[in-house]
């Protein structure tokens, strides 16, 4: 048989620090050589947050940094899982499993991004921002929160803030910023690059199509095994002239808008 | 290291470590987390003659020590599974059980008769058991002893390969249900598949499945899988494979104490991929500790 390859990597890791950090965020650093040697912008990990009991499912994270041996998380305390998680300290060991998903494609030829990121959405955002700073690729950055209080902006050079309530930056949703910043590129090297609220992606969307530029939106659900045998997951997508299910963990997180059927 | 291997109704494994079916796809993803030929054998998704596109999510929800899944046999049926899934597994010395599914006696029968003639399948297990599609009284084919003989014969019928039906514990009377699967010719039963329940959103109203109900598998389940097949073991002489809830090794040797010849493991592979592993390499210790020569020493041995 032909040579296995095994590029999910399961293991224990070490925490290297838990800080709580701008908007309410907690930014995890964790020990995982094999996970940040591979590990691209887009792809996520999973978490099981407690070695034993509950909860029993693993927690999806987006990757907001990899390299030099370790992977950094940025995440909310919004639910148990992530409750826990941000209680956790220094010195700990917690399993991790991936890198898991697809990543956002950054196509050859690409001359002007556009990233927009909305609530939690920023971790993976902030991810794809650095390497293509690195591929010294022209990029938008517009950063959506409901207030400022929820803001994470934090390593971004000069992003467009829109707040829901007006209390920083633009008074209003990020399709606004959006269109102006679309208007005047060229489709064939430019595209979009979002993660947020479902509400959100299918706007942008509307807004990339309208202007022509191809949208890569990052989705997120409830994931039992994140991995792709469960099919927990699925998220609606056209497939010939129907519609079909598509794995949110393994054929995603990353889709190309125009393939998603959208329902709000 | 002690011998863990097994054979049942033929079928030789290494181990009796098992992946259950619905819960490990058809390997591909787990072949690039671990090496599938350490395994005792992998149950594939449940197989339909036709593609099937599954339920409408949200299809999956955490409940204390488990969760509930409403997946509805989401699969690229019978010839995609023939076709691009079996000659994957085949690179691998693992023996592959496909688990199917049907709406009539006679779909059973069918899948049985096209599996049979390809390559690389060592069993089928019967799956009439399901709680995520809809049957003529909306219940389980397993519920009705008429339908367990029935579709067991004709599936029997059409197989070359050994069968294993795979069980429900939500029936009325369970030895009654494992002796008609083996008065109808079962090699081997499955026991348990996931137990019907349901969860609500508390701050919507709604139910946390798109399908209102669904199947609850994981730690809280274990209990009734043991129940099963020690109540199966006094019933009938086929082999059992014994599933639900398994997360160790210790929760394997319950299920061979109970009657099981093999065990498979499902949703815990989600939460902890190496669970099998952990689960081989637990057996030998205790296997060694105890100086059991091999699995038959303790199955069905619980003492009353």
């Amino acid at each position: 048989m032909k040579k296995q390859k095994f590029n999910i990597n399961v293991s224990d890791a070490v925490i290297l620090s838990v800080k709580e950090t701008d908007g309410g965020y907690f930014r995890m650093k964790l020990a995982a050589p094999v996970i940040a040697r591979t590990a691209k912008p887009g792809q996520f990990i999973s978490l099981k947050v407690n070695a034993s009991g509950m909860p029993l499912i693993r927690r999806p994270m987006g990757i907001f940094s990899a390299g030099k041996g370790c992977v950094e998380i940025l995440f909310k305390a919004a639910g148990k899982g992530t409750e826990i998680l941000s209680k956790k300290k220094k010195g700990e060991i917690i399993s991790v499993l991936g890198p898991l998903g697809n990543g956002f494609t950054v196509r050859e030829g690409l001359r002007h991004a556009v990233l927009v990121a909305g609530g939690y959405g920023v971790s993976p955002v902030a991810f794809l921002y650095r390497e293509l700073k690195r591929r010294k690729i022209n990029t938008t950055v517009i950063i959506g929160a409901k207030n400022k209080k929820l803001l994470y902006k934090e390593g971004f050079k000069s992003p467009k803030i829109t707040t829901e309530d007006g209390s920083r930056g633009f008074k209003g949703l990020v399709t606004g910023q959006l269109d102006k910043a679309c208007a005047g590129l060229s489709c064939g090297t430019s595209a979009v690059y979002a993660c947020g609220p479902v509400p959100m992606l299918k706007a942008v969307a509307q807004v990339s199509e309208k202007h022509g530029i191809e949208c890569q939106v990052s989705m997120e659900s409830m994931m039992a095994c994140g991995i792709g045998v469960c099919l927990s997951c699925v998220c609606s997508v056209k497939e010939g002239m129907g519609t079909g299910y598509k794995r949110i963990c393994a054929d995603g997180p990353v889709f190309d808008s125009r393939e998603i059927v959208w329902r709000t | 290291m002690a011998d863990l291997s097994v054979k049942i109704a033929g079928i030789k494994m290494k181990n009796p470590v098992m992946l259950a079916s619905g819960t490990c796809g058809f390997g591909e993803e787990f072949s690039r987390v671990f090496d599938l030929n350490l395994l005792g054998g992998i149950i594939v998704k449940g197989t339909t003659l036709k593609p099937r596109a599954g339920n409408k999510p949200p299809r999956a929800a955490e409940t204390p020590y488990g969760m509930l899944n409403s997946i509805g046999l989401q699969n690229p049926g019978v010839e995609a599974v023939i076709n691009e899934k079996l000659p994957f597994l085949r690179q691998f010395d693992l023996p592959v059980f496909v688990n199917i599914a049907g709406n009539s006696k006679e779909e059973y029968a069918e899948l049985a008769r096209l599996l049979g003639k390809a390559k690389g399948v060592s069993a089928l297990e019967v799956n009439i058991s399901c709680p995520n599609v809809k049957h003529k009284n909306s219940g389980l084919f397993c519920q009705d002893l008429g339908d367990v003989y029935a579709i067991t014969k004709a599936v029997k019928r059409k197989s070359r390969v050994p069968v294993f039906v795979k069980l429900s514990a939500e029936v009325s009377d369970f030895k009654e249900t494992a002796r008609a699967a083996a008065r109808a010719g079962a090699d081997g039963l499955s026991l348990i598949n996931t137990l019907r329940g349901m969860a609500i959103d508390i701050k919507t109203g709604k139910p946390k499945l798109a399908n209102v109900i669904g199947g609850l598998s994981g730690p809280a389940i274990k209990p009734v899988g043991i129940r099963a097949v020690y109540e199966a073991f006094s019933a009938v002489k086929i082999p059992i494979i014994g599933m639900g809830g398994i997360a160790s090794a210790e929760d394997a040797v319950e299920y061979l104490f109970a009657g099981a010849s093999a065990v498979a493991v499902g949703t815990a592979s989600f939460y902890d991929p190496l669970t099998p592993f952990k689960i081989i390499k637990g057996l030998n210790k205790y296997f060694e500790d105890n100086s059991f020569d091999s699995v038959s020493v303790i199955r069905g041995r619980v003492s009353l």
